[in-house]
């Protein structure tokens, strides 16, 4: 999803997934500003953020909740999902419905919540789903790194999820993990770290 | 070798911070690129119903290895997923996941 938004609604966090390091928040605009140790700064319900990759700021839609949406009971596991392409190393990844061990369901049943969890923190104002998705694509189409592990055969691909105020500022960083099947190019599971 | 072995095996192939202790019965698993790492109560039951479960995935992902490899490789994934993304340090291993 590369659509820009001049605005998201008042109240939607931006989010910036990068290839650049990220950079705590030094002095959040915020009546909280509190800073962890990871550089997590606890968010302004009334805080108006954008969501950037690479200059394209997220625009993601709401679209009803589901199970693992676009997989239904009776669909096969290799039932496609979604392609993107992926760079550094280059190829595809697949996104298929899967089940509970790799896929779309894999990341339904075990990491729909921790996306949710992003999203309702800084009122992103989507759904996990289409915020998954945004961050799979971007993940594997511009990685900071994809480390390939030859015992498993698998690359990760890596980038900084980062949440951004209005004033640009990081409030906190994210690293967003895709391991993919090197030979198959599968997709195994897609999660914020 | 048992089937426990040789996945402690492959777990030390895939990062060599990877340990088991036999005598409490723990593997230790590193996440990916990071230093984050989490304990997980294993025995050769819970690891062959999860083996079990995984086989089909495994699969469909690695075709050109055998279903034990291939269902190493994917749990051993999913163990590192657990440690990136869990908030404990401490995890039981069950036919169906972590606990």
């Amino acid at each position: 999803m590369r659509t820009r938004s001049a605005s998201i609604s008042a109240g939607i966090v931006a989010i910036a997934l990068c290839l650049v390091p990220s950079v705590a928040a030094s002095a959040a605009p915020y009546s909280v500003s509190a800073v962890s140790s990871t550089g997590d700064v606890t968010p302004n319900p009334q805080g108006e953020y954008t969501a950037t990759l690479n200059g394209v700021e997220f625009g993601g839609s709401v679209s009803a909740l589901a199970a693992a949406p676009g997989c239904s009971a009776s669909d096969p596991a290799t039932k496609r999902v979604n392609t993107w392409q992926r760079r550094n190393p280059s190829g595809v990844a697949k996104l298929e419905c899967g089940n509970s061990g790799y896929g779309w369901r894999h990341i339904a049943a075990g990491k729909a919540q921790d996306w949710q969890n992003i999203i309702n923190k800084y009122n992103l104002g989507t759904d996990w789903a289409t915020f998954a998705k945004w961050n799979i694509g971007n993940t594997v189409g511009a990685p900071a790194s994809a480390p390939y592990n030859s015992a498993n055969q698998t690359y990760t691909y890596q980038a900084p999820l980062q949440i951004r105020n209005a004033q640009g500022q990081v409030v906190r960083t994210y690293t967003v993990k895709v391991p993919v099947g090197s030979t198959t190019e599968r997709i195994i599971t897609a999660f914020p770290s | 070798m048992s089937a426990l072995e040789r996945f402690v095996d492959h777990l030390r192939a895939v990062d060599h911070r990877n340990t088991f202790d036999s005598e409490r019965g723990v593997i230790v698993v590193f996440g990916e690129g990071s230093d984050r790492n989490a304990e997980f109560t294993i025995t050769d039951q819970s690891l062959g119903a999860r083996l079990s479960a995984l086989e089909e995935s495994g699969r469909l992902i690695w075709p050109d290895v055998d279903a034990e490899v291939a269902a190493f490789r994917l749990l051993s994934v999913h163990l590192m997923e657990q440690v990136d993304t869990g908030n404990s340090d401490h995890y039981a291993l069950d036919g169906s996941g972590t606990a």
